[in-house]
């Protein structure tokens, strides 16, 4: 394997990563949101 | 915590200012990689696999400094009992294992064309290996306790003892003969690295922020919706 084969996979693997985690964060923002309203109101009924 | 607290942080920065905050943190980071790409010559050794250094090492000072975000709000929590402090060092403590991840990765894809190994058991990245596993304990502890103060607290102080292996990771280089070189930093690497390596440090540290300020939020709306879930049934009960 080349040097930039190398240097792709780091590059690849750091975005990977961090866009892999801003979808889970994504993910758990919008359960939460759902998750208040949902509390919300069933606490107003 | 108080349902006014939620109604000031959470609306008002989803809103407005921390979503574009994550926006500038990408177009930086990308920006950073492309110029530090750009404009730093080949390593006279390495050659151009000197420039896995512009996400490993900004890559392993998050992996550092989370932890210590973790150290701070776990023992403002012992000390106040406040419980976003709890929520906070919780999501340091997420960010962080995901950092650390992320290093160990980088550093095995360094590894394998310069030391002819993908892993080995040097001090550097045993101690790692180490915090990474720790900051998954953290994790694992808080998913296993249901009892919320206790969680609080056991995983305050697994994360203070977490955060006191940083140190070991950052002078593991000088403290054993390792075959992981002496930390890399403005001081220690090339000129011609050094504005490529700042640029991507700040980027890291940028988006380091914006996760941990996410997750927040996240955590915090969550517990509110226990909250009233909660009051909800209390109502009821007293209803029958």
């Amino acid at each position: 394997m080349s040097n930039w084969m190398f240097v792709g996979a780091a590059f690849a693997a750091t975005w990977i990563a961090l866009l892999g985690y801003l979808a889970h964060l994504q993910r758990t923002m919008r359960r939460s949101r759902d998750l208040f309203e949902r509390a919300t109101k069933a606490g107003n009924r | 915590m108080t349902t006014g607290a939620v109604a000031s942080v959470v609306p008002k920065s989803h809103a407005s200012r921390w979503p574009v905050f994550g926006w500038f943190a990408f177009l930086f980071l990308i920006a950073s990689q492309i110029t530090a790409i750009a404009i730093s010559p080949p390593d006279r050794d390495m050659g151009d696999l000197q420039k896995i250094m512009y996400v490993h090492v900004p890559a392993a000072w998050m992996t550092m400094l989370s932890p210590l975000a973790v150290l701070y709000f776990g023992l403002r929590y012992l000390w106040t009992r406040r419980e976003e402090d709890d929520l906070l060092a919780a999501s340091s403590a997420e960010v962080a294992t995901t950092f650390a991840g992320l290093t160990l990765a980088l550093g095995m894809i360094w590894a394998r064309p310069t030391w002819g190994v993908w892993w080995t058991w040097d001090a550097r990245l045993t101690s790692m290996l180490v915090l990474f596993l720790m900051l998954a304990g953290y994790l694992a502890l808080r998913a296993l306790i249901d009892e919320r103060e206790r969680r609080a607290q056991w995983s305050a102080v697994v994360g203070v003892l977490g955060a006191l292996n940083v140190p070991i990771v950052y002078m593991s280089v000088r403290w054993w003969r390792t075959i992981h070189q002496i930390q890399s930093s403005p001081e220690t690497v090339d000129r011609a690295y050094v504005v490529g390596l700042r640029l991507n440090a700040f980027a890291m540290l940028f988006v380091m922020i914006y996760f941990v300020r996410r997750r927040y939020e996240a955590a915090l709306l969550e517990r509110m919706a226990e909250r009233a879930i909660e009051r909800a049934a209390l109502g009821q009960g007293a209803a029958r």
